[in-house]
């Protein structure tokens, strides 16, 4: 069977430059992400210089008697940091789960969404609102248990049609992602225009601006434990994207793994969208990124990519707060540049194919 | 090489990840807290808002910030702007196009929320620290990050059955008026069950549809629904009340099964709806109705307050009952309610001008009895 090693053994002698230069990206975009994050505790409406900001993240936790009355403390511990550590561990999942996803699927062109749980999620949230459930925790609650719930359909519908293999589980996560985008729309139409719709736009158009620390600390737990595993699994991904029959040849359970895979994903996807509602796009252009920067290689490119997600999510997150005097829901501004990003992929690998093809 | 090759490639940025990941749970777990500020005992005031909840204030609201369309509710009870600091955007239109710009003619100058929306204003919580405001009023949803900084003079709305009543009773604590909107409703209830009172039980059963905006979609919000109740006083009936959407484009088809008496296009400005009734009249589809071809489409009047609260919502049923009930010679004067309304609510003396703009007559003079409501000759 193909191991570990083996592996290793095969990707040092195949490599090249984009090889050596990942092996700086990776600091790089660290080093890069954490500067942004710093930068932005200064990114905002109300005026907090450096010093008091950087006191009140890294000195106020461990004074007795910090000044939590205080305007500064209250913007930059309770608006601003909550926010910035939800932005980055969306943006690194949801690019995580994307380029885990066109890995697996061996397209290029899917992003997380493609299994339906977003849509699920998306009703899920929808739904509590729609109930009366209009409370944040509420909403999380029923999105995530909504995500998940589109995935075990998903898993069930492809095994009622006895297919386990990428058409298999596409059809299958259309199917189920058609529903419940539908479901969502429907409940939408329904709900009262005065007391119901407009929290319903609100929530799906996506924001971080009620972010809190129980969401920072759901979505990490979620992260934790999602993502290690899958940037444990980056190098069978790659055996997944050579295609079934070189995988199975090589002795993986291509099945077991790509199922594995899957549920990883959609439990980084639905806890992002549960707390942040929709923001998409991104976990489909920043694997372009990353693999334009570090090649098709997912051990590089999984790390990569969600490092990318990070540092845009939150860019982006920065520019929803700050331009105007109100919130900009961060998916208007995700789509916004995403679209036009996708675009320029989209022409640009037309006809090239999936390079691992 | 190959040793060290290894190293780089899949442990270290997993440990990164997991170091970064681990301290957001330790953060998220063992979260600041802001400390809770307690009201200045002298003078304090307790407010609940209309969620429950109760709020501690240290006064009657200096520095308000009104995120909802409120403002007129708002001032309808203070008779005063001095208070407000920020309205949302659409509110410029409405002070524009309402007698509301007139009253109060410095509400033109207050600023807005830059993020322009048509039905609420995003509105940053530290836009709010910025402005420094003492009372905020907001929608439930929009409140969140208010909430998560524990301001203090956040004030909930929601859209319950007791929309109008329950908020009214919320400013006139806020505002320390609630004698004075007592004696509102209680004047309310008294033009109202004498204007009841001379609907006879046997006068036959109008119908009625209403207009929600340019896509036809029928006005069933919060507002309608006080108003669909109180129509039924008048004898008439909501035909809405069978659809069971509440948003969203109306069939036409169903429009020509409902086929009402009458027609009315809702009281918002032309910023919601430019429709008027000429539109209607000259429908290719609509004309077939019954309410067209007896040119019963009306626009409903252009109030300071969307026709909403106790001195509006009055004035609503009695232009309501004039224009449903023409064969009953109720001998009631809406003009000159107009006028004494106003005067009552505000101080402010309406001109015939202005008293034509509120009715709309241009726009619906063309429709059957309109004219009844013209200057006296």
């Amino acid at each position: 069977m193909f191991n570990r090693r083996d592996y290793k053994i095969e990707r040092m002698i195949m490599s090249d430059h984009k090889f050596k230069q990942s092996k700086i990206m990776i600091p790089v975009l660290f080093a890069a992400l954490a500067v942004l994050m710093l930068l932005s505790l200064l990114i905002g409406r109300y005026p907090v210089s450096a010093g008091e900001a950087f006191h009140i993240v890294f000195v106020s936790p461990f004074v007795e008697q910090a000044a939590t009355e205080d305007t500064r403390w209250i913007v930059v511990q309770i608006l601003r940091l909550p926010r910035i550590l939800l932005a980055t561990m969306a943006g690194l999942g949801r690019a995580m789960a994307g380029g885990a996803m066109q890995g697996v699927f061996r397209n290029p062109l899917v992003g997380p969404e493609i299994l339906g749980v977003s849509s699920g999620a998306a009703f899920g949230g929808v739904l509590a609102i729609f109930l009366g459930f209009g409370e944040l925790p509420q909403i999380a609650a029923s999105a995530f248990a909504f995500g998940c719930l589109a995935l075990v359909l998903a898993f069930i519908l492809a095994g009622a049609a006895r297919q386990h293999g990428v058409i298999g589980l596409v059809l299958a996560g259309l199917i189920i992602g058609g529903f419940f985008g539908s479901a969502t729309g429907l409940l939408t139409y329904m709900a009262d225009p005065e007391t119901k719709l407009p929290n319903i736009v609100y929530w799906l158009m996506g924001s971080f601006a009620a972010a809190t620390y129980d969401q920072v600390a759901f979505m990490a737990a979620v992260s934790l434990v999602a993502m290690p595993p899958l940037l444990g699994l980056s190098w069978r991904i790659n055996i997944l994207s050579l295609g079934d029959a070189d995988a199975k040849a090589l002795g993986v359970k291509i099945n077991f793994l790509r199922w594995l895979i899957v549920v990883l994903v959609s439990l980084v996807v639905a806890a992002q969208v549960a707390v942040s509602g929709g923001v998409g796009w991104v976990g489909l252009i920043m694997p372009h990124l990353a693999r334009m920067l570090v090649g098709p290689d997912h051990v590089k490119l999984l790390p990569v990519s969600s490092l990318l997600g990070g540092i845009y999510l939150l860019l982006m997150d920065d520019l929803a707060r700050s331009l105007t005097g109100g919130e900009i829901p961060i998916g208007l501004l995700t789509s916004m540049i995403g679209t036009p990003v996708f675009a320029f992929f989209f022409i640009k690998l037309h006809g090239k194919g999936w390079s691992n093809d | 090489m190959a040793k060290q090759s290894g190293k780089s490639e899949g442990g270290g940025p997993a440990v990164l990840f997991l170091i970064f990941l681990l301290a957001a749970l330790l953060k998220g777990l063992w979260a600041p807290e802001v400390a809770e500020r307690a009201a200045d005992s002298a003078g304090g005031l307790e407010v609940v808002d209309m969620t429950g909840r109760l709020v501690h204030l240290d006064g009657p609201a200096r520095r308000a910030v009104l995120l909802t369309p409120l403002s007129w509710h708002y001032l309808t009870v203070t008779r005063s702007d001095e208070s407000i600091i920020m309205v949302p955007p659409y509110m410029k239109h409405e002070f524009a196009e309402s007698v509301l710009g007139r009253i109060f003619p410095a509400l033109a100058a207050k600023p807005v929320s830059i993020f322009d929306t048509k039905s609420a204003a995003l509105f940053s919580a530290e836009q709010s620290l910025l402005m420094n405001p003492d009372v905020i009023l907001s929608w439930d949803y929009l409140a969140r990050d208010l909430e998560k900084i524990k301001f203090r003079g956040l004030i909930k709305i929601t859209g319950d059955g007791r929309y109008k009543e329950k908020l009214y009773e919320v400013l006139g604590e806020l505002t320390g008026q609630s004698e004075r909107v007592e004696q509102m409703w209680a004047r309310y209830r008294a033009n109202e069950s004498a204007l009841f009172a001379k609907i006879p039980a046997e006068a036959p059963e109008k119908t009625l549809i209403v207009i929600g905006n340019d896509n036809f979609a029928l006005w069933r919000g919060q507002p309608y629904k006080k108003y669909a109740a109180d129509v039924k006083k008048l004898r008439a009936r909501n035909m809405a009340e069978k659809i069971s959407n509440t948003s969203g484009p109306l069939n036409m088809e169903t429009l020509l099964q409902l086929d009402p008496d009458f027609i009315f296009i809702n009281p918002f400005s032309s910023y919601f709806t430019a429709m008027t009734t000429a539109d209607i009249y000259a429908h290719p589809v609509l004309r077939r109705l019954k309410a067209v071809s007896a040119k019963r489409v009306y626009h409903m009047p252009l109030g300071a307050a969307r026709l909403e609260g106790p001195y509006e919502d009055y004035l609503f049923l009695l232009w309501s009952a004039l224009v449903m009930r023409p064969e009953l010679d109720l001998e009631l004067d809406l003009r000159s309610a107009v006028r004494e309304t106003y005067l009552e609510a505000f101080g402010y003396e309406m001109s015939e001008d202005e008293i034509d703009a509120w009715l709309r007559f241009e726009e619906n003079k063309f429709s059957a009895g309109y004219a009844r409501l013209g200057r006296p000759r």
